[in-house]
């Protein structure tokens, strides 16, 4: 083993031991609300980290400085996708932090159980819920395998890689709960906001510039009309209607992932949230250094395995710095992916046992819901194993591809806070219509002949609240008080 | 979205869609800008401006929510 995997190696190891011990020794008994959203009781800081660590993910540092290398300027999007989501947060969020706290939620679909009053759409939200987040654990999974194979072996079989990084993810979702987890969030930030800046600045001179500056002005003028819409393959249509029909569908869709709506109820109150919304936007200033490093990546010429421009700025650093730079990278990288997995993870654990098996078993204990949840992870991980293997997409489209999915679920969340509230049949005809959208080839097709610029989520979304509409006069909306369930 | 009841008047929160408008709705139109002697694109500066205005505009609403009596800590809201 090289110098460089052993130092990686080192970072994730340190790393998930001391989330171990810190989240044995703040954690208070076992239970599912415990282990799930750290019994409701996370203050500013820790608040702070486990959101900010679900913005440092592998989609941020890898896939943008990737899109950065391989497309230019459509890479400023994750700019907009932070701020306009803290926005849309500040409104939303604590209202459905005020609910779950007030009924005692844990998940997502109780939120839609209680709001609507159907256990089939509990259900059908649930298992809805969890397929966006197989997507997204699929986006850390191919990261991570490609960390393996850069970092310990390229030999390894890519089905062997990606199948060591969802065991590696599953045993720290195993001995770690949501606590161990903003702990892990906490380090894996630090370091790579020490690493971005770090790299960042030291860069110039190793790629052959005098500057900053000098490699804007290079790459530039080694690739005309990088750094302005539609970037440099306007074959792709990342045009300026690319760029606001994604980022508003990725602000409408961050708080909808089943995720992020137990990271609402972990807060302690309300207002930890609204605070949290001001400063969360500036974290993402950082990107400036990530779009850098994919510009110097250019500007270098590195040739990344495969061509996988996921994996462009990782070749770069090994190629131009000392062993152990790259594997303090890589090693952080590893964690990027692991820490916002393992919370993914455990969030379809806990979605499946409470709102689907619990759903038709009500008379299921705590206990073996717990083991339920931990059981139906290994599954889990198992799919997004099998849809990585064989791609090599970029981050970014498959993300883009897991907000296309829970937007699906957005007219529920949003529409519960109206005065009148859609039928259950109304939201599941627009889930129906939706999905169809995105999924039935035919209208891909029509998509992509008709409206290629525009992010096919926004507009499976709009299909989905034409037809929650449509239906909503067809059936007779309910009247309801609009806060209190 | 809601019909405004008595209480308090949030028609600040409109404040929340100036970032959009900067972000997204100049978007198309900043696109061509360059500034001469300065090689960092101008979209991605433009893009950084939006990030900081978003930061400035969210902790005013806050403030102004605050002075409305609006954002107790319990999370309730009067009228939406």
């Amino acid at each position: 083993m090289n110098l460089a995997a052993i130092i990686a190696l080192a970072v994730v190891l340190s790393t998930m031991l001391g989330a171990v011990v810190y989240g044995q020794r703040q954690s208070h008994g076992k239970s599912t609300e415990e282990w799930a959203i750290g019994g409701r009781r996370f203050g500013m800081i820790i608040f702070w980290f486990l959101n900010a660590g679900e913005i440092y993910t592998t989609f941020a540092v890898l896939g943008i400085s990737g899109f950065a290398w391989s497309f230019g300027a459509p890479a400023f999007m994750s700019l907009c996708s932070v701020s306009l989501s803290a926005i849309i947060g500040y409104w939303l969020t604590p209202k459905i932090w005020a609910v779950g706290a007030r009924r005692k939620f844990i998940t997502q679909a109780d939120f839609f159980l209680d709001a609507y009053g159907s256990r089939f759409l509990g259900v059908v939200v649930a298992l809805a819920g969890i397929a966006a987040l197989v997507v997204y654990v699929q986006i850390q999974i191919t990261a991570l395998s490609m960390i393996v194979r850069l970092a310990l072996d390229a030999n390894l079989s890519p089905l062997a890689a990606a199948v060591a990084g969802a065991a590696l993810m599953l045993t720290f979702v195993y001995v770690a709960g949501l606590r161990s987890a903003a702990f892990a969030a906490g380090v894996k930030d630090i370091l790579m906001l020490a690493l971005v800046v770090g790299i960042g600045c030291t860069i110039a001179h190793r790629v052959g510039a005098t500057s900053i500056l000098d490699i804007f002005r290079q790459v530039q003028a080694q690739n005309p009309g990088i750094g302005k819409f539609p970037g440099l393959k306007p074959e792709e249509h990342l045009t300026t209607v690319w760029l606001i029909t994604s980022s508003i569908n990725v602000a409408l869709g961050t708080w909808i992932f089943p995720h992020m709506f137990q990271l609402c109820y972990s807060a302690s109150d309300a207002n930890t949230i609204r605070r949290n919304a001001i400063w969360q936007p500036l974290y993402s200033l950082s990107y400036f250094f990530i779009v850098l490093l994919g510009f110097a990546a250019l500007v270098a010429h590195v040739h990344p395995p495969g061509g996988d421009l996921n994996g462009a700025v990782l070749q770069l650093v090994a190629d131009r710095y000392p062993a152990w730079v790259g594997g303090l990278l890589a090693g952080t990288a590893c964690l990027l992916a692991l820490v916002p997995g393992s919370v993914l993870l455990l969030t379809c654990g806990t979605i499946f046992s409470r709102n689907v098996v619990q759903a038709a078993r009500p008379d299921l204990s705590d206990r073996a819901a717990l083991m339920v949840s931990r059981g139906s992870m290994i599954i889990f991980a198992g799919i997004a194993v099998f849809l990585t293997v064989g791609a090599n997409r970029s981050l970014v489209t498959i993300g883009l591809s897991a907000y296309a999915s829970i937007g699906m679920l957005a007219p529920g969340v949003f529409l519960v806070f109206m005065k009148r509230r859609p039928r259950p049949g109304a939201l599941l005809g627009g889930m129906a219509a939706g999905y169809a959208t995105l999924l039935v080839p035919a209208m891909a097709d029509f998509r992509r002949v008709h409206a290629p610029e525009w992010d096919a989520g926004l507009i499976a979304l709009i299909i989905n609240l034409l037809v929650v509409g449509a239906l909503s006069m067809a059936l007779k909306s309910v009247r309801r008080p609009a806060v209190a369930f | 979205m809601t019909k405004p009841s008595a209480k308090p008047r949030k028609w600040h929160r409109w404040l929340l869609l100036a970032p959009f408008a900067w972000q997204l709705g100049a978007a198309p139109f900043i696109n061509d800008v360059e500034i001469p002697g300065v090689p960092v694109p101008f979209p991605l500066i433009w893009q950084m401006l939006g990030v900081i205005l978003t930061s400035v505009v969210i902790a005013l609403v806050f403030r102004m929510d605050a002075a409305a009596g609006n954002v107790a800590d319990d999370g309730e809201e009067s009228d939406v």
